[in-house]
């Protein structure tokens, strides 16, 4: 099944290939980047080397469609930082964007195409209660929430449960460590903020410093365990090495950054995947398997398990390991975060709460 | 919960790719490649659609649809049936008999989340002498019925439901689907139309009793042809009402049709502009009848606008 | 409701004009707005220029030509309120 997603992967890399395909080579590239979430993003590279109009028609219909809704996610999201902005102006709180909304904010390249759900923002600690009450005082507010996963947003997460905005539906998620409480992993979230860099066109908003923004979506995406946006979530940290990673002095300074942070396995893996799966251009020094590395057994068994992890999730792409990879991966996410005591009670109740009824709405 | 066979249409001709369940299906721009085992799902789709559009390979389809039965106990038991669109269920499953309305609104579903491309209205559009009316339409306007009784008398259906309109010419392109028709609709279009080719009715379902009537052949063979708005027209269905036809202003009738748009959020100041351009070189009009018979004669005599502007 | 006002984004908007009535897209916030013939006169004389309340007063009496009384102060009033609440103007700032 690797061949299957190699096409999507090298299209990411170099979207030149993609005018050449036959329309059947299309027709499965389309479903696999529609469920990986980067349809948008190979339109978006397509249009702006204007090469959308050498593609098939059929094929680029739904090109055209993803790149007018990656338009309106942008204008979205900038609206709805707008609206952060004036919601906590008062309190003074140095908001710091995180993902998708602070690569807008900062013109980054995984930007461009990006399609997007929640915006979230870090903010400190001490300030939680004050941007909770402003938020909720400018329209967010939890709606119903099952209290089990609302103690269990507060407690074991790091975010209060993510509010809505009554007018706009859009959704924000309040995080004041960027790893849960209970995580093994000790991480000094000053630092964070020391480094933090400001956003030109919007004042009291921070975006994480380039090492810490990569860090970051590392450690999210490798470590917990949720694998639906995983090619693009992959992709965006490729996009930030090619991006970052022109100034030869950034290798060093991520893996002394990673160290400090104490996010060095993540930053491992995200080397190793980016260079592997992506092409990244990741120097061979920084790949060498160091002491940040897993030893070798645990590497070969990391390889299988992400490997499928961070294919499109999409049928054509699954095998016969692929649900044993995520599952195992869930689970390890759970474990770096979780004492066994609760780790085994909250599995099973998010195993029981699976077998329910789906939750899709009605037709017509 | 039964349905009654509905009397009379002759199943049409079997068609041999539909028997293999799976085919691939044409509807306008769309290509849909269709699984399903449900038998009277292929009697459905054999009955509604133009043969020429249903054959056995495509190089590339822009959905792929899978209608079944669910995993588990309802297969069997009081069975249902899911549609699935490449691994995403956007409904909930339902009776196993309602394998036709569910794969309509399936499709639906398909086109107004995947395609963005254009700008698509909750809207019938019929077209005659190269003009069209675009008739939007809530829930209840009574739009379906009015359409299905104006393209058996001289219109030609580009849609019944969602107006697909393109974002660089503001011309309306054709879909021609199956026309679907609720409750007294449904005898009333019979006694209308003679000959109607409708499906079987489904008793029950989410919007009452529901069947749905195959396009008139002109329509079909005219899928291909694209063509320019000229009357924007928000009918309202009475019992008894006289049929009236009443200037609607353009600024209410621009709000309302973005209203009615499935997707102008999407297309932002581009798809304000073409909605206004179409407001602009149209005629607006709010429309109520009671009676179909009157709501021919006067969409018979409806003028188009001239050059200089409606 | 004291103090100047002015469009907020001028560039954001596109708009149509027909028989007195106004349909506005802002671009920031997605939102598009229907605005009646008195909205719709506040709306083009603050694209002229900014004004506080009395001016404008002054002006949409002038064009419509209509009195310029309590009852067309307190509707101008409402009309740039609502302006207000859906980010269509904003207060000028001093010395702007």
């Amino acid at each position: 099944m690797r061949i299957s997603a190699d096409r999507l992967r090298k299209a990411l890399q170099d979207s030149e290939i993609l005018p050449t395909l036959s329309l059947s080579e299309w027709d499965l590239v389309i479903r696999q980047a529609q469920r990986a979430g980067v349809l948008a993003r190979l339109a978006i590279q397509l249009d702006a080397r204007n090469l959308l109009d050498a593609v098939a028609a059929a094929p680029r219909q739904h090109l055209l469609a993803e790149r007018a809704l990656a338009e309106k996610h942008e204008r979205d999201v900038r609206w709805e930082v707008r609206c952060i902005q004036e919601a906590l102006a008062e309190s003074g709180v140095p908001i710091v964007l995180l993902k998708g909304a602070a690569y807008t904010l900062a013109g980054l390249p995984p930007a461009r195409g990006r399609l997007f759900n929640d915006i979230d923002i870090l903010v400190p600690r001490a300030a939680l209660d004050v941007v909770e009450q402003l938020l909720r005082r400018s329209g967010w507010s939890t709606g119903d929430i099952d209290p089990y996963d609302e103690r269990y947003y507060r407690r074991w997460m790091h975010q209060i449960p993510p509010l809505t905005h009554w007018g706009r539906r859009t959704t924000i998620d309040v995080h004041h460590t960027i790893i849960p409480e209970t995580v093994r992993l000790d991480l000094r979230v000053e630092k964070l903020f020391a480094a933090a860099t400001p956003v030109a066109s919007a004042s009291g908003i921070l975006t994480l410093a380039p090492a810490d923004m990569i860090l970051h979506s590392a450690t999210h995406l490798l470590n917990e365990g949720e694998f639906a946006r995983g090619l693009r979530d992959l992709d965006d940290i490729a996009q930030l090495f090619r991006h970052f990673g022109r100034d030869a002095a950034f290798w060093p300074h991520l893996a002394e950054r990673a160290g400090e942070l104490d996010l060095r396995r993540p930053r491992y893996y995200a080397l190793r995947y980016a260079a592997m799966l992506l092409g990244a251009p990741v120097p061979a020094a920084a790949l060498a398997a160091g002491p940040d590395a897993p030893n070798r057994l645990l590497r070969a068994v990391m390889d299988t398990l992400f490997e499928r992890a961070l294919r499109p999730d999409h049928r054509s792409c699954r095998d016969g390991l692929s649900g044993t990879a995520l599952w195992l991966l869930y689970v390890r996410s759970h474990y770096l975060r979780m004492p066994p005591y609760l780790l085994i009670p909250h599995l099973l109740r998010k195993a029981y709460r699976r077998t329910i009824t789906p939750d899709a709405s009605g037709p017509g | 919960m039964t349905a009654v066979a509905a009397a009379a249409s002759r199943p049409a001709p079997p068609i041999a790719a539909i028997a293999a369940g799976d085919f691939f299906l044409r509807s306008g721009p769309f290509t849909t490649r269709v699984h399903t085992r449900i038998p009277h799902l292929l009697d459905g789709i054999a009955q509604l659609y133009e043969p020429s559009h249903i054959v056995a390979r495509r190089n590339f389809a822009d959905f792929h649809v899978t209608v079944a039965p669910p995993r588990g106990p309802r297969r069997w038991y009081r069975p249902q049936v899911l549609f699935h669109l490449d691994g995403v269920v956007p409904f909930k499953p339902l009776p196993l008999l309602h394998a036709v309305p569910i794969f309509e609104w399936g499709l639906n579903w398909c086109i107004v989340n995947r395609a963005n491309s254009y700008l698509i209205i909750h809207a019938a559009a019929i077209e005659k002498n190269g003009f069209v009316a675009i008739m939007p339409g809530v829930p209840g306007a009574g739009k379906s019925t009015l359409t299905a009784g104006l393209v058996n008398r001289g219109w030609r259906l580009l849609s019944d439901e969602m107006a697909l309109i393109s974002l660089t010419d503001g011309r309306v392109t054709p879909l021609v689907r199956p026309i679907s028709l609720k409750n007294e609709s449904i005898a009333l279009i019979r006694d209308f139309v003679p000959g109607a080719q409708l499906s079987a009715a489904c008793h029950d379902t989410i919007k009452g009793t529901v069947a749905h009537l195959k396009p008139p052949q002109e329509s079909l063979n005219r899928v291909d042809e694209p063509a320019r708005p000229a009357w924007i027209i928000f009918p309202h269905y009475v019992n008894g009402l006289p049929a009236t036809l009443a200037t609607y202003s353009k600024a209410a009738s621009l709000i309302e049709i973005a209203r009615n748009a499935f997707n102008y959020s999407v297309h932002g100041a581009r798809g304000f502009a073409v909605l206004a351009d179409i407001v602009e070189s149209s005629r607006c009009y709010r429309f109520s009848y009671g009676n179909l018979d009157e709501a021919v004669e006067v969409f018979a005599a409806l003028e188009p606008p001239t050059r200089a502007g409606a | 409701m004291t103090g100047r006002w002015r469009v907020a984004s001028p560039a954001a908007l596109s708009w149509r004009s027909w028989a007195g009535e106004i349909v506005v897209y802002d671009d920031g916030s997605g939102d598009t707005h229907y605005l009646e013939p008195l909205a719709a006169e506040v709306f083009e004389r603050l694209l002229d220029a900014p004004a506080d309340l009395d001016e404008l007063a002054a002006r949409v009496a002038q064009s419509l030509a209509v009195d310029r009384d309590d009852e067309l102060a307190q509707a101008i009033g409402a009309v740039v309120d609502k302006f207000r609440a859906c980010g269509l103007v904003a207060r000028q700032a001093a010395g702007a």
